[in-house]
C-alpha cells in the first residue's frame, strides 16, 4: 500500500501556523479577561503572547515549531502601524490652534519627564547618551493601549479626548528627540558632524511628506468607494501598508509618518468624509494581535537585568506626568481633578516604545542592549498597570461608558 | 428670569407644604428665551459628553444670561434674561453663543440647535447627575433617556395668574403656527420621520402632556394643582409638559412647542412674533370662549408637526380649512402695527421671508442630507450653522470663525 500522500510525521507547519494559534489564543484570553476577571482585554492577549513567548512552552507542547522572530515582528510591526493610523486620525490637532494653553501642558509635561528621568537614570550611573534615549523613549504614551481602552470602554469627554491628544504629542516628541539623540550617537562614533543635521532633518521632512502623500491618496480613494464599509477597511489597510512600506524602504521614521498621515487625513478631510468612514473594526484586530505579539517577543533573560533603574523611571515618569498634567489643567479649561485623571491616563506605555530603540541596536548594540534592559521592564509594567491606571481614571471621571465587559 | 433658588425650592417641595401657587407679577409682555442644546463630536457627529466641564468653563467668566444642565451630559439649557424689545434680545443671544462657541472651541466640542439629534441611540445617554435628573430618570425609565430632545421656551410676562391663563387659552390658536415655523427634527433615531417635528411625539409620550386644562382664573387653577397634587400624580408645575404652561414663580406663560432652532437668531425672532402677537391679543381683551377653542386642537397640532407650513388648519369657529403659511402671512399683517409699537418689525419681516422662501429649519435638514447622503454630515453641517458661519470644512475652516 503507497501511503505517501500521506504528510511526514510530525508534520511541517507553515511559519504563519504560529501566529495563526497565538491569534486563537488571544481572542479566548481577551475574553476570559473581559468576562471573569473583569480586566481590559489587552491584558489578556498580553497574556496568551506571554504563554507563547516564554520559551515557547505551549508550542513544543503542541509540536509546532518556536514562532519565527521575523514574521512576528513583522506583524507586530504592520499592526502597530494600523493602530498609529487610527490613533492619528482619532486626535484633533486643529484642537491645540483653538486651545494653545493645551500644547504649552503638553511640552511641559514631556520635558518634565524627559529632565527628571534622565537625572534619575545618572543617579544609576547609566551612561549620559543611553540615560538621554531612555528618557527620551519615556516621554511617549502608548497609543496602542489608549487607543485599546478608550475603545472598550467607549469613552467618551474630555479625560478621554484629552488623553489622546497628549498621548499622539508625546509619542511624536519622543520620536523626534531619540532621532536627534541617534544622530548625536552616530557624530560620536563617526565623528562626521553633518549627520548630525541632515539624518534628523531628512527623516523629519521626509516622513511628514510620505505622510501627506498617504493622506492625499486615502481621501482620494475612499470618497470614490464611497459607503460600503469593506471597502473603506481595503482602503485603509492597502494606504498604510504602504506608507509602512515607503518609510521602511525609504528608511523615514513608520511611527512618525502614520501617525502623522491619520492626522493629515482628518485635516484635509473638508468634505467630512471621516465621519461616515468606520475603520475601527480594523483597528481592534490590529490592537489584539499587537499586543498578543509583542508580549510574545519579550526576552525572558534582560526582562530583569536592570530592574532598579527601570523602577525608578516608572516612578519619576508617573509623578512628572501626573503633576504636570493636574497643575496645568486649569489653564487649559478643565479642573485639575481632570487633569489629573488626564495625568493617570498618561502613564501606559507599550512595545511601540521598544520598536524606537529597534535602530538604536542595529546602529551600536552595546548602547542599544543597555536601553533595552532597563526600558523592557518599564514597559512590562507600566503595559499592564497603566492600563489599570488608564482604565481608573476613565471610569473615575465617568467618562467611560461600557464596564468592559462587552456586554 | 430664572432664579436658581426658586427652581431649588419647587423641587424639595415636599407634599406638606401647601398647594397655594402665587403667581409672581411680572411686567407685561417682557420676553424671555431658553435653548436646549445639543453637544456634538466634532469627529462623528453623535452626541457627546461635555456638559458640565463646558458649563465650568463659560461659568469662569460672567456669562450674558443663565447657563444650567439639562437631563443628560450631552444637553444644556441657556437662559436669556428679561428683555422688552428684539434688538437687545437678540443681542444678548448672540452674546450668548458666541461664548458658548468659544468654550466649546476650547474643549474641542460642537455646540448644535436642532429639536432632535438624527442618530443618537438613547441607550448611550447618560443622566446627569442632580436629584432632580435622577428622580425624573427613575420615574420615566428608558423615555427619560429617549427624551434627548432640544426645545425653545418662549416666556411672557403676566401682570397675574387669571391674565396669564387668559393670554394662554387665547395663544393656543397660534400653536400651529409656532410649531410649524420652529420644526426642526425630521430626523430622529435614524430615520426620517416624515414629520417635520417629529420632537413633540416624544414629548406626547409622558402622561402630563398636551395642552392645560380650560381653566380661566386663576384661584381655579390653584384648586386644579392643589386637587393633583394632594392625589401624588404631580410634585410642582414642573410636572407638566403642556404646550404652553403658566409659570407662577417667574410670572409668565411659557410657550415650549418650538424646537430649537438651528441658529440663534431665529429663535430671538420667534421670540419677538409670540410677544407681537400676544400684544395683538391684548388689544381685543374678550373673553375667551367656550372650550370649543380645543375641538381642532390635537388635529391642528398634528397638521403643524406632520406637515409643517404646508399643513391645513381648521379653523374651530368658522370650519374653514387654510394652510398654515396663509395663517401666517395673515397674522403676520394683523400683527404689524404692534411690532411697530414694539420695534420688532425686523422680526416679522423675517418670519415673511422664511414662509415666502426659505421655509423652516426642518426643510433645509432635509435638503442637506439629500445634498450629503449622511446624517453625521447634517448634525455637523448644523453645527457649523449655529456658530453663523457656513463654512464647510474639516478642522482648518475654524480659523475663520470671529472671536
Amino acid at each position: 500500500m503507497d501511503l505517501s500522500f500521506l504528510p511526514d510525521w510530525p508534520p511541517v507547519w507553515p511559519t504563519a501556523m504560529a501566529v495563526a494559534v497565538l491569534a486563537l489564543f488571544a481572542a479566548a484570553a481577551g475574553e476570559v479577561a473581559a468576562r471573569w476577571l473583569r480586566l481590559p482585554r489587552l491584558l489578556g492577549y498580553l497574556a496568551a503572547g506571554a504563554l507563547f513567548g516564554a520559551g515557547g512552552y505551549v508550542l513544543q507542547l503542541l509540536k509546532i515549531e518556536q514562532l519565527p522572530l521575523r514574521t512576528m515582528q513583522f506583524s507586530m510591526d504592520f499592526a502597530a502601524a494600523v493602530i498609529l493610523f487610527d490613533v492619528g486620525q482619532r486626535v484633533s490637532f486643529g484642537w491645540v490652534r483653538r486651545n494653545p494653553a493645551l500644547l504649552v501642558a503638553s511640552v511641559l509635561e514631556s520635558g518634565l519627564t524627559f529632565v527628571a528621568v534622565y537625572l534619575v537614570l545618572q543617579v544609576f550611573d547609566i551612561a549620559p547618551l543611553a540615560a538621554a534615549l531612555i528618557a527620551a523613549i519615556s516621554m511617549s504614551t502608548s497609543p496602542a493601549v489608549v487607543l485599546a481602552v478608550t475603545q472598550e470602554l467607549r469613552a467618551q469627554g474630555q479625560v478621554t479626548e484629552r488623553t489622546l491628544l497628549l498621548t499622539a504629542l508625546n509619542s511624536i516628541y519622543a520620536v523626534v528627540l531619540s532621532t536627534l539623540l541617534l544622530a548625536w550617537a552616530r557624530v560620536q562614533t563617526r565623528g562626521v558632524l553633518d549627520d548630525y543635521l541632515l539624518h534628523p532633518a531628512y527623516l523629519i521632512v521626509g516622513s511628514l511628506a510620505l505622510a501627506a502623500v498617504g493622506a492625499r491618496l486615502f481621501l482620494l480613494v475612499v470618497r470614490f468607494v464611497g459607503r460600503d464599509r469593506a471597502a473603506q477597511i481595503m482602503v485603509m489597510l492597502a494606504v498604510v501598508w504602504m506608507v509602512f512600506a515607503s518609510s521602511v524602504a525609504l528608511k523615514l521614521s513608520p511611527l512618525l509618518a502614520l501617525l502623522a498621515c491619520g492626522a493629515f487625513v482628518r485635516t484635509f478631510d473638508k468634505q467630512r468624509l471621516l465621519a461616515r468612514t468606520d475603520i475601527g473594526l480594523a483597528s481592534g484586530v490590529a490592537l489584539a494581535l499587537f499586543f498578543a505579539l509583542s508580549a510574545a517577543v519579550i526576552d525572558g533573560r534582560v526582562l530583569f537585568a536592570a530592574w532598579l533603574p527601570a523602577l525608578a523611571l516608572v516612578l519619576v515618569r508617573a509623578v512628572c506626568k501626573i503633576g504636570a498634567v493636574s497643575l496645568l489643567a486649569p489653564s487649559t479649561g478643565i479642573s485639575w481633578r481632570k487633569g489629573m485623571w488626564t495625568g493617570i491616563g498618561l502613564l501606559p506605555m507599550s512595545a511601540l516604545a521598544l520598536m524606537l530603540t529597534q535602530e538604536v541596536s542595529q546602529l551600536n548594540p552595546q548602547l542599544g542592549a543597555q536601553t533595552n534592559a532597563v526600558l523592557l521592564l518599564s514597559v512590562v509594567i507600566l503595559q499592564i498597570a497603566g492600563a489599570l491606571a488608564l482604565v481608573y481614571a476613565l471610569r473615575e471621571s465617568g467618562e467611560a461608558r461600557a464596564d468592559g465587559t462587552g456586554r | 428670569m430664572t432664579a436658581p433658588s426658586t427652581i431649588t425650592k419647587t423641587i424639595n417641595t415636599g407634599s406638606s407644604e401647601s398647594t397655594v401657587l402665587e403667581f409672581q407679577a411680572s411686567n407685561l409682555l417682557t420676553v424671555g428665551v431658553e435653548l436646549e442644546l445639543q453637544l456634538v463630536d466634532r469627529r462623528t457627529g453623535d452626541l457627546t459628553r461635555g456638559a458640565s466641564d463646558l458649563i465650568a468653563l463659560v461659568s469662569k467668566k460672567p456669562f450674558p444670561g443663565e447657563i444650567k444642565p439639562e437631563i443628560t451630559e450631552s444637553m444644556l439649557e441657556i437662559s436669556t434674561s428679561v428683555h422688552r424689545a428684539f434688538a437687545p434680545l437678540m443681542a444678548e443671544l448672540i452674546a450668548m453663543r458666541d461664548t458658548l462657541v468659544a468654550g466649546a472651541d476650547r474643549l474641542d466640542i460642537e455646540v448644535a440647535g436642532g429639536g432632535a439629534h438624527p442618530f443618537q441611540r438613547w441607550y448611550d445617554r447618560q443622566i446627569y447627575d442632580r436629584p432632580r435628573f435622577r428622580h425624573v430618570a427613575g420615574l420615566y425609565g428608558y423615555l427619560a433617556k429617549q427624551f434627548t430632545v432640544f426645545g425653545q421656551h418662549v416666556h411672557v410676562g403676566c401682570e397675574n395668574g387669571t391674565q396669564a391663563l387668559w393670554l394662554l387659552h387665547r395663544l393656543s390658536t397660534y400653536i400651529p403656527q409656532f410649531i410649524a415655523l420652529a420644526a426642526a427634527s425630521p430626523y430622529f433615531q435614524g430615520v426620517d420621520t416624515s414629520y417635520d417635528c417629529s420632537r413633540l411625539n416624544s414629548v406626547y409620550a409622558f402622561p402630563l402632556s398636551g395642552r392645560a386644562p380650560f381653566l380661566t382664573d386663576w384661584p381655579a387653577f390653584e384648586r386644579f394643582f392643589g386637587k393633583l397634587k394632594a392625589l401624588g400624580v404631580v410634585q410642582s408645575m414642573k410636572d407638566f409638559y403642556w404646550d404652553i404652561r403658566p409659570k407662577p414663580e417667574f410670572g409668565t406663560i411659557e410657550v415650549r412647542v418650538f424646537d430649537t432652532p438651528l441658529t440663534v437668531e431665529r429663535a430671538a425672532v420667534l421670540a419677538a412674533y409670540v410677544q407681537a402677537i400676544c400684544r395683538m391679543l391684548l388689544d381685543n381683551p374678550v373673553q375667551p370662549e367656550s372650550e370649543d377653542i380645543y375641538l381642532t386642537y390635537n388635529y391642528n397640532r398634528f397638521q403643524a408637526c406632520r406637515f409643517g407650513l404646508e399643513g391645513q388648519v381648521i379653523d374651530g369657529a368658522t370650519g374653514a380649512s387654510r394652510a398654515l403659511h396663509q395663517e401666517v402671512l395673515t397674522t403676520l399683517e394683523r400683527c404689524r402695527p404692534f411690532a411697530r409699537e414694539l420695534e420688532s418689525s425686523q422680526a416679522l419681516d423675517e418670519i415673511e421671508r422664511w414662509v415666502r422662501a426659505e421655509g423652516n429649519d426642518a426643510r433645509w435638514q432635509r435638503e442637506t442630507f439629500q445634498r450629503r447622503h449622511s446624517m453625521s454630515e447634517l448634525l455637523l453641517e448644523s453645527a457649523d450653522r449655529w456658530r453663523g458661519t457656513r463654512v464647510h470644512a474639516g478642522d482648518v475652516a475654524y480659523d475663520r470663525v470671529p472671536r
